[in-house]
């Protein structure tokens, strides 16, 4: 993409062509830091959900000045001679006016009239179609309404692998609001991995659960620029886009995984369990198991959320030892890293949600469930009191495994 | 009779298959399917549609 951009911003700028991006990301601020870094100056649009429907990326299409479909995957040094500075013949007028069948009728963005339509004609096609839209254009506000759209669509049509992957986003959109609610995320993954049961062959739906699951073998890079792009913009002058949620884990490629030279000896940080527990719920936890099911011998990503409660007015105190997790693995159970520690936050006092990830490998014996013990140590202060205390929460993490 | 049912049973499956995952599959010299979705920076709307008569590359793409 790079390459088309430097070739085709002179024809942009005259007016002759007109570029527009989609982009197929759970994140929008993502993609804009993207776009920044790589001087994109063209519009980018967000598709979360994929209601393009592409089943892999990146896909090139020149569309000629008529909207008819005059190349995919245009060769960049025969694009002047074949496409761009050739003329094209319109065609009859209704091939032109060719509208996709879901946007026939009404407009696609009128949520009251989507709503209409669908509790009329009582289709999954209706009601997944009122969910796109307000997951596109209600706000994060109408994201339960979203969520209700496409569970209305699935409860007509079980298989309808695009509405479980769609709500599926909605799913973790909500676990990265303010408006979230417990097992969010997992509750994403199970959808994402329900539509990759659907439709195997979906790369989109795919890539959204490898974003979050184990360590490929060979990891892959999906967001280890964003660092080097951070740099590279700072080193311009411009202030890079801020992200909401930070890549980490399996999202970025290094450093790789090493069950083996990852199981040195780390002492726990509470041994014999003295640590006074957390019984007023200061913190509240999620966790959540990438993918949901595994079979013996392979490895899930578990993904541990803590944030300070809001109904106890509850935040972290920074100006203490730091959050620490301990993951104690049942014998034969591999977990990497065994201890981690949260980076603190900037001022005395935080509220923002921390998260963990390790991986567990499943020894190939096992069956059943499997029970993982882990804890977390902080310090939390209720903010009615003042009182700060450092303290320890039980955490059990339930591997699924099929044989 | 059976044989003709068993091919309406098949036929009706195909399309019911089809119709659930109608993947992404532009045709040349078939005109593109409109579409309307957020402009990244802003979040406001922008169709194919608004740029008839105008040469348009799109590019499905993904920063990862």
């Amino acid at each position: 993409m790079p390459a088309w951009n430097t070739k085709l911003q002179k024809y942009v700028r005259e007016g002759k062509l007109v570029v527009i991006g989609i982009a197929q990301e759970q994140h929008p601020d993502r993609a804009r830091l993207f776009a920044q870094w790589r001087r994109l100056d063209w519009p980018i649009l967000h598709d979360p959900i994929n209601v393009m429907q592409v089943t892999g990326v990146p896909i090139e299409v020149a569309i000629d000045e008529h909207g008819i479909v005059r190349s995919l995957r245009p060769k960049l040094e025969t694009f002047e001679e074949e496409f761009l500075n050739k003329t094209f013949e319109a065609r009859a007028a209704e091939r032109v006016e060719g509208v996709p069948p879901s946007n026939r009728g009404h407009d696609a963005r009128d949520t009251g009239a989507l709503r209409r339509h669908a509790e009329q004609t009582r289709s999954s096609d209706a009601w997944r179609e009122l969910g796109d839209a307000l997951v596109l254009w209600a706000g994060p506000e109408k994201i339960d309404d979203a969520i209700d759209a496409y569970a209305q669509a699935i409860k007509i049509k079980p298989d309808d692998g695009n509405s479980h992957f769609r709500l599926g986003v909605c799913y973790r959109m909500r676990y990265d609001s303010p408006q979230q609610k417990p097992a969010d995320f997992q509750t994403a993954v199970d959808c994402w991995t329900k539509a990759r049961q659907i439709e195997p062959n979906q790369y989109i739906w795919r890539r959204r659960i490898e974003q979050y699951g184990p360590r490929l073998t060979k990891p892959y890079p999906f967001y280890d620029w964003v660092e080097t792009a951070a740099k590279e913009i700072k080193a311009r002058g411009e202030e890079p886009v801020a992200l909401k949620v930070l890549p980490t884990g399996s999202e970025i490629a290094g450093p790789e995984r090493n069950f083996e030279a990852g199981q040195r000896s780390v002492e726990p940080p509470d041994p014999n369990g003295r640590i006074a527990r957390d019984a007023q719920n200061l913190i509240l936890t999620e966790v959540t198991v990438v993918p949901p099911q595994v079979k013996p011998g392979e490895t899930v990503r578990v993904h541990v959320t803590l944030r300070p409660n809001e109904s106890r007015k509850a935040h972290w105190n920074n100006e203490a030892e730091p959050l620490k997790l301990w993951i104690k693995p049942p014998a034969g159970w591999k977990v990497q890293p065994q201890l981690l520690v949260a980076p603190q936050g900037e001022k005395p006092q935080t509220l923002e949600p921390r998260r963990f990830e390790f991986e567990v490998r499943i020894p190939s014996d096992a069956d059943g469930t499997g029970k993982l013990t882990a804890y977390a140590l902080y310090y939390a202060c209720e903010n009615v009191s003042g009182t700060c205390q450092f303290l320890r929460q039980d955490i059990a993490v339930t591997v699924k495994i099929n044989q | 009779m059976r044989n003709l049912n068993l091919l309406t049973l098949t036929c009706g499956c195909l399309c019911s298959v089809a119709a659930a995952h109608a993947a992404y599959s532009p045709r040349v010299g078939e005109p593109h399917p409109d579409f309307t979705l957020p402009n990244i920076a802003d979040r406001t709307p922008v169709s194919l549609s608004q740029f008839h008569g105008k040469k348009v590359l799109l590019i499905h793409f993904a920063s990862w």
